[in-house]
């Protein structure tokens, strides 16, 4: 297309946005609000899911040796499971110091009546889902007495993890379709405010790409400034929540960094784009087919 | 035109088999009571409808054959022109003249060629400033009428152009018309108004119930006095 051909479409936009001042305001709060429930469902449900991993990566699997094991080669052979992110020696002997530290009691004392303890390897896996095949491995090596984790606790929290997952994309996409729904009847409304134009251009012979385009430039920037605005609403409220946290609820660790700010700031604008173009182009589609 | 009819998607029966063939540059007036269908059979010219019945042929294209991405590009060869204007007020005059070029991509410099040339035509070159409201009802049909020359359509179509205009700025509005046919434009003009038909003296298609009842190829008058 010749160049005057866009500039007439990004000038024909602007026009309308300005002139449908109020249209266009109710376009962007809706926009706005939209994209910040979703986007507060979208943070809160990666925050469940942080939490949960971040109970499971600190759980680790106890495997307990017989008195005669090589424990060398049984740390060297669980480490060379691929699934096994770290492992750690503790003998008998730092196995009942901790224990006494950890019950209160002079270890010295402790001492005096023997060792019933026996040499540990501590073992972390990569993925929290591979916990338990982990442990079976572990228990059928030579050498192995016991192997210990907190099964059901850890089962509880893996299923936990799996809900959010689940859970958080079919509502997520139910969120998904509402805002749709909800950005491509607005912009219906942007529509019907211009259908004198539509209609003078479908007459002189307009293409419908021509009709349509001011249209999808006008849902976007609806999209992108209703994203705007939700990131700085909820960058901000979400700052404040993890000021909160850090000072009142310490053990509730959520997601937080500069980084992941700007992700999200960034996801935000984008899903408005997107909504904004995708509901345009629909709503744009419809009318001209119906005309 | 040949052997069409039109049915509403309502079941309404709009037109019954029509032949009817207008040579370039013909001038030519279809007159008819309100709902006699001259209204329907203009826009099956500019494919408003697609014919249930026949077939219409526009500068040899059968017009209901046309795929819906073409329409666009017959309707760039057919110039419309209504009783109500259809123009954007808060356009000038040259801006609503200009906006028809500007939705076919038409460059700048084309632009300024042409919007000139299509206002001076009907003669309102010195309001191109002017907004619609600013009009009388026959200059704002003058600006309709340049807005659907601006393009020079081989084909122009008016539907009522005069039903919403004093009298006596009827008679010009269709002299201008007329004028226009005379530069090689197939010119219809859809009409109740029996005094302008009467004193034209032109080809005159009587449609009664959506039938043709009278073609008067030269000389016509509304009534077949």
């Amino acid at each position: 297309m010749e160049r005057s051909g866009l500039e007439f479409i990004l000038l024909e936009t602007w026009t309308a946005i300005r002139r449908n001042l109020l249209i266009t305001l109710a376009a962007i709060g809706n926009m706005t609000v939209s994209v910040a429930i979703l986007g507060a469902f979208v943070v809160g449900a990666i925050n469940l899911d942080y939490m949960a991993s971040l109970q499971a990566k600190s759980a680790s699997i106890s495997v307990w040796l017989h008195d005669d094991a090589d424990a060398g080669d049984i740390e060297a052979k669980l480490f060379g499971d691929l699934r096994v992110k770290e492992t750690e020696f503790v003998s008998k002997d730092q196995a009942q110091q901790e224990w006494a530290e950890m019950a209160g009691v002079d270890p010295e004392a402790l001492k005096i009546a023997g060792n019933p303890l026996s040499d540990i390897v501590r073992v972390k896996v990569a993925d929290p889902d591979d916990m338990a095949a982990v442990a079976e491995f572990a228990e059928q090596l030579p050498g192995v007495a016991e192997v210990l984790y907190s099964r059901s606790v850890f089962d509880k929290i893996l299923l936990l993890s799996h809900g959010i997952k689940v859970s958080g994309v079919v509502v997520g996409l139910l969120l998904v379709a509402a805002t749709m729904l909800i950005v491509s009847t607005t912009i219906r409304l942007t529509i019907y405010a211009r259908r004198r134009e539509i209609r003078i251009m479908q007459l002189v012979g307009a293409t419908n790409w021509f009709i349509r385009a001011p249209l999808v430039f006008e849902g976007a920037f609806q999209g992108i400034v209703g994203g705007i605005l939700a990131a700085i609403a909820l960058t901000i409220g979400y700052a404040y929540l993890h000021s909160y946290l850090a000072e009142s609820l310490q053990f509730i660790k959520i997601v937080y960094s500069a980084q992941f700010l700007t992700a999200f700031a960034l996801g935000l604008i984008l899903a408005g784009a997107l909504f904004g173009t995708a509901g345009a182009f629909i709503s744009a589609n419809r009318y001209l087919s119906e005309a | 035109m040949e052997g069409v009819g039109l049915v509403y998607p309502d079941g309404t029966r709009a037109l019954r088999s029509i032949d009817l063939h207008i040579e370039r540059g013909e001038f030519s007036f279809l007159v008819g009571a309100s709902g006699s269908g001259k209204s329907s059979l203009l826009a099956l010219v500019y494919r408003e409808f697609v014919p249930t019945e026949g077939r219409v042929i526009v500068a040899g294209q059968d017009v209901a054959a046309l795929p819906r991405r073409m329409v666009p590009y017959l309707r760039r060869q057919v110039g419309v022109v209504f009783q109500d204007f259809r123009l954007l007020p808060d356009k000038t005059v040259w801006e609503n003249v200009g906006f028809a070029l500007d939705v076919l991509g038409t460059g700048r410099k084309e632009k300024h060629h042409k919007v000139p040339i299509s206002l001076e035509l009907v003669g309102l070159a010195d309001k191109s400033d002017a907004f619609p409201h600013q009009l009388s009802g026959g200059e704002q049909q003058r600006v309709s009428i340049a807005r659907a020359l601006v393009n020079a359509p081989p084909v122009l179509l008016a539907d009522e152009p005069t039903g919403n205009v004093d009298p006596d700025v009827s008679w010009d509005i269709v002299q201008l018309l007329a004028n226009i046919a005379e530069r090689d434009t197939t010119v219809v003009v859809g009409t109740h108004d029996k005094y302008i038909v009467d004193r034209m003296r032109r080809r005159v298609v009587n449609l009664v119930q959506g039938t043709v009842v009278r073609d008067a190829k030269q000389g016509g008058s509304y009534d077949g006095t």
